[in-house]
């Protein structure tokens, strides 16, 4: 092929790419880029999923917003692999169970999504895994 | 060291980077592509020095030394954005330590390759093969880029921080 | 099921994704990581070979280079594919993720055009005067593989 046109035709599709990545969708990683952290938020709600994942575990809560309008809220945990060390399992946060959830909230408007989030029982008392032997001697 | 991670998370500096949501993801990019030019150059020159491909003449794998240098500034330069911008996720970090320890030992070989040992290997050419002590160096330093690189990408992995 | 669905779902997604291991998914990551650190830095090489940085490099002597990029490639095919299953259903959906495939795919294809012209007429390398069609090759890798880089960095953002 004709190594101009090779050239010409390659940097228009590389420009008009690299383009279309500047139009975020969502914001959904790195908490620096995704979430607020001079904001503090706090909601409560009833766990419907649990995903212990890498690279990012989430919970799902059913919950309530100020104005009683029903909402997801989406808390964005750390890695699979951090969080089984740190003693997590699927029944840390039952399924059906009423948690409370405070944390800094998502960037993007509409979402209610959280992370560096810390939870506990309605009643104050705090949720935290116990650490499991096995992974205490990294 | 905890006090000196409170006292970076601070400064204005530190709350700017966060502020911003474009900052990150793009010391990360940038961060990325520093390191493909320290490995590519600088595992180039390592793998001369422990005697393969030969047909390089010694020197001239050297000359590409200050592009090798220009990825390392992008990256200290990036990488102290990040320690600025969320110190407690690397002074509590094993594998941040670890990083750290590789980038000493890659430097202190390199200063090692420059002063004292270097001159000799450079003046050999096409063909010729490297003394033991260059393979050394160069298996060193190969060794550690490679360990920076490890650690660096295992830092959400290991440790709590993130 | 639809067929991302059925990968996810694979035993291989499952382990890498679920695991606490440091061996699935962190390994996995990292050996992407290595793999691209290969694959570009050698074409950086290359390229600045082209560009007139080095001339005392002689051109027949970066022929291993093109084994090591080839090396990296495979690494990050493989690697690629298994953090593709483990979440085929968001990366299907994800555009940022097929902006990555294709500046790798014309990444590769300059490439190859590089070799081919490269060692075709070696000769034509010895002067420092490298042609102007050789050398806009070179600067066209090294925008397509800081494309791919930054593609692939920002499929954790978007």
């Amino acid at each position: 092929m004709e190594v101009r046109r090779w050239i010409s035709s390659t940097t228009s599709l590389a420009a008009a790419a690299l383009l279309l990545t500047a139009v975020p969708v969502v914001a959904h990683h790195s908490s620096a880029a995704a979430y607020d952290n001079t904001k503090k938020v706090e909601h409560q709600g009833t766990v419907t999923k649990v995903l212990l994942k890498n690279p990012h575990g989430f919970v799902y809560l059913d919950s309530t917003d100020e104005k009683g309008q029903k909402i997801e809220v989406v808390i964005e945990m750390g890695g699979a692999t951090g969080m089984v060390r740190q003693g997590w399992t699927k029944d840390t946060l039952p399924i059906g169970s009423v948690v409370k959830v405070s944390g800094i909230p998502s960037r993007a408007p509409g979402s209610h999504g959280i992370t560096e989030a810390k939870f506990t029982a309605p009643d104050g008392t705090p949720i935290a895994p116990t650490p499991r032997p096995e992974y205490t001697d990294r | 060291m905890d006090g000196f991670a409170d006292w970076l998370k601070s400064t204005t500096i530190s709350a700017a980077i966060l502020h911003y949501p474009w900052i990150w993801p793009l010391c990360e990019t940038i961060h990325f592509i520093g390191l493909a030019l320290v490995i590519g150059i600088a595992g180039f020159f390592d793998l001369r020095l422990m005697g393969f491909m030969k047909p390089v003449p010694v020197r001239a794998a050297r000359d590409l030394m200050p592009l090798a240098i220009f990825g390392f500034v992008l990256n200290l330069t990036t990488g102290v954005a990040f320690l600025i911008g969320h110190p407690e996720q690397y002074v509590n970090n094993a594998a941040w330590w670890a990083k750290v320890a590789f980038l000493v030992v890659a430097g202190l070989n390199a200063l090692l390759f420059e002063t004292i040992l270097g001159a000799r290997t450079l003046n050999l050419g096409a063909g010729d093969d490297t003394p033991p002590m260059a393979k050394l160096i160069g298996a060193v330093s190969l060794v550690s880029w490679l360990g920076v690189l490890y650690s660096g990408r295992m830092l959400p992995f290991i440790g709590d921080a993130f | 099921m639809s067929f991302t669905v059925w990968l996810e779902g694979s035993a291989l997604a499952v382990w890498t994704r679920e695991s606490g291991s440091i061996w699935a998914y962190p390994t996995i990551l990292t050996l992407h990581t290595v793999g691209l650190g290969i694959v570009v830095g050698a074409n950086a090489v290359v390229d600045f070979r082209l560009l007139g940085f080095v001339p005392r490099l002689p051109v027949p002597s970066l022929t291993p280079l093109f084994g090591f990029m080839w090396f990296g490639l495979v690494v990050n095919v493989v690697t690629g594919v298994v953090l593709f299953i483990a979440e085929a259903t968001t990366r299907a959906t994800q555009p940022v993720f097929y902006i990555k495939l294709t500046l790798i795919g014309l990444a590769l294809v300059n490439t190859k055009l590089i070799q081919t012209a490269m060692f075709r007429d070696p000769a034509l390398f010895e002067s420092s005067i490298i042609p102007q069609r050789d050398k806009r090759l070179a600067a066209m890798s090294l925008l397509l593989w800081i494309g791919a880089i930054t593609a692939g960095r920002l499929m954790a953002y978007v």
